[in-house]
């Protein structure tokens, strides 16, 4: 089964993230922040991560940054953030995030087709 | 009759008539002080100007040294020592510095000290001319005053509008983070993602859905907006089929224009490209079908046509919808005005697409031009060059 992570600090958001895709054959992990994050890509190999920008303790350009040190070259990154522009959106993409949403424009669907064509790309 | 002796008194009286008219001319000029001074910088002669400028009588200062005028500092500088140095060998020296009044008070001078030579060169002495600038030196010095007051203002202004742009977008991103969490509880409400719901609710569920879609909409199109008019936009240009963008403009909206009871179709004959920024030209000719749609009854068309002219692309949006009165077509493209209609009070809208769409086809060096009939319907017709003006 492809496995996913989501990187994401809004509890409600995490659950609702988890509530949409439990109906799909996809295993999911969260994480609370970049921290938790690089923690379990130590762990795991991911197919997929899916991380948002700004969250405490570490948020996803520190991630990004730490992450690209030993990054794995079967792992797709999409930023799905708030930020819909700025300087931490030109760095998250200059540190190998293959792609960008804004979280605000994502409906559950679209969460599904979006996760969907990043894995067949993959 | 002897022109020899006629001829010598005539001179001689002459030439003390004009001596005479010399020193009354320069004894009487007050905007200049004009004096003589011996080789040793002795003051010997002294007129109006001078007094005026220097505040000294003649009584006060035939006999003293020039030295009197300057501050203590060039005096320990030996400046005057020096001015009359320079003088003696290149003729002449010119200054414009802060001279001292009798009363201690100081002015901006400007100073010219002349080397006089008698028939066999020798250096009879010095004429100095100073005149008081002070005047004007106050104005250069208001002046530059008040540029740097206005370079430092620009700066503040400058910092001001970045911490602006800031906040916008942290604005943004906060504003836009509980509507992503209303959204995806709702949608999942919707897709009875918590268990099966009756049409009621699903319909009451969706007007909030609807609703909080708006919101995300009007904080879009805030930043959006915000950034335009910093100037924050740059575009991403690259030559892009204009007949697909338009067909997924059209594609994104026709639900939406069906629900509505209307229709939509893509007039083009032809294939034609352009170097544009596919994403926001597509989304600023969206705003113009969405208008036709939205400001339009059911049971109408809405027509986009796609033409060439003199190396544009022309895109027309034409609708048969409540049309705009002369007097709203001059608030059209204004931001924050919404037209009033008779369909007005079902639209929702925040009033800045359109002006955020004329600054985007403006960006990309084309024009946007409006004709409307109150009653009849509107165009919109958008003409982009083909290449950008500066490739």
């Amino acid at each position: 089964m492809r496995r996913i992570l989501i990187v994401e600090d809004d509890d409600l958001l995490r659950e609702m993230y988890e509530l949409v895709l439990t109906a799909h054959p996809f295993l999911i992990d969260t994480a609370e922040n970049g921290k938790a994050a690089l923690e379990l890509v130590g762990q795991n190999t991911y197919d997929l991560i899916i991380l948002d920008l700004m969250m405490p303790v570490l948020d996803g350009v520190g991630f990004l940054r730490l992450y690209s040190q030993n990054p794995s070259p079967s792992t797709r990154i999409v930023v799905l953030s708030n930020l819909s522009s700025g300087h931490e959106l030109d760095q998250a993409m200059a540190l190998g995030a293959h792609r960008n949403e804004l979280k605000a424009n994502v409906s559950p669907k679209q969460l599904v087709a979006l996760i969907r064509y990043e894995l067949e790309a993959n | 009759m002897d022109h020899r002796e006629t001829q010598t008194p005539y001179h001689s009286r002459h030439a003390a008539a004009d001596a005479s008219i010399y020193k009354l001319l320069i004894e009487n000029i007050q905007d200049y002080a004009i004096f003589f001074m011996d080789p040793g910088g002795i003051i010997r002669t002294w007129n109006k100007g001078a007094e005026r400028a220097k505040g000294y009588t003649e009584d006060d200062i035939i006999g003293k040294h020039f030295s009197i005028f300057y501050s203590q500092d060039d005096v320990d500088a030996g400046k005057p020592e020096r001015e009359l140095r320079i003088a003696t060998k290149l003729g002449r020296i010119e200054d414009e510095d802060w001279r001292i009044r009798k009363d201690g008070t100081r002015f901006w001078a400007n100073v010219v000290i002349t080397a006089l030579r008698n028939d066999a060169g020798e250096l009879v002495g010095f004429a100095k001319v100073t005149r008081n600038l002070t005047e004007r030196k106050r104005q250069e010095d208001d002046l530059r005053r008040a540029n740097n007051m206005l370079r430092q203002q620009q700066s503040e202004l400058r910092s001001l509008n970045e911490a602006k742009d800031e906040f916008v977008s942290l604005a943004s991103h906060q504003l836009r983070t509980p509507a992503t969490a209303v959204k995806m509880v709702l949608a999942s409400a919707l897709d009875e993602l918590y268990g099966e719901i009756d049409p009621e609710l699903h319909s009451a569920l969706k007007k909030a859905y609807d609703s909080n879609e708006r919101q995300i909409n009007i904080i879009n199109t805030l930043l959006r907006v915000a950034q335009v008019d910093s100037g924050k936009v740059v575009l991403r240009r690259a030559a892009t089929d204009i007949n697909a963008m338009l067909s997924e403009v059209i594609e994104e909206q026709r639900t939406a224009i069906n629900e509505r009871g209307q229709t939509i179709k893509l007039n083009s004959s032809r294939n034609l490209t352009a170097v544009i920024d596919r994403e926001n030209l597509l989304m600023a000719v969206g705003n113009l079908v969405d208008n036709a749609s939205k400001y339009s009854p059911a049971g109408t068309a809405i027509d986009v046509f796609l033409t060439k002219r003199n190396h544009h692309v022309v895109i027309t949006v034409q609708d048969h919808g409540v049309g705009i009165s002369p007097e709203n077509m001059k608030l059209l493209f204004k931001k924050f005005q919404r037209i009033q209609s008779e369909l007005s009070p079902r639209v929702p809208g925040s009033g800045l697409g359109l002006f955020w769409s004329k600054k985007i086809i403006e960006l990309h060096g084309g024009t946007i031009q409006v004709q409307s009939k109150l009653g009849k319907g509107t165009t919109f017709e958008v003409c982009i060059p083909q290449e950008p003006a500066d490739a």
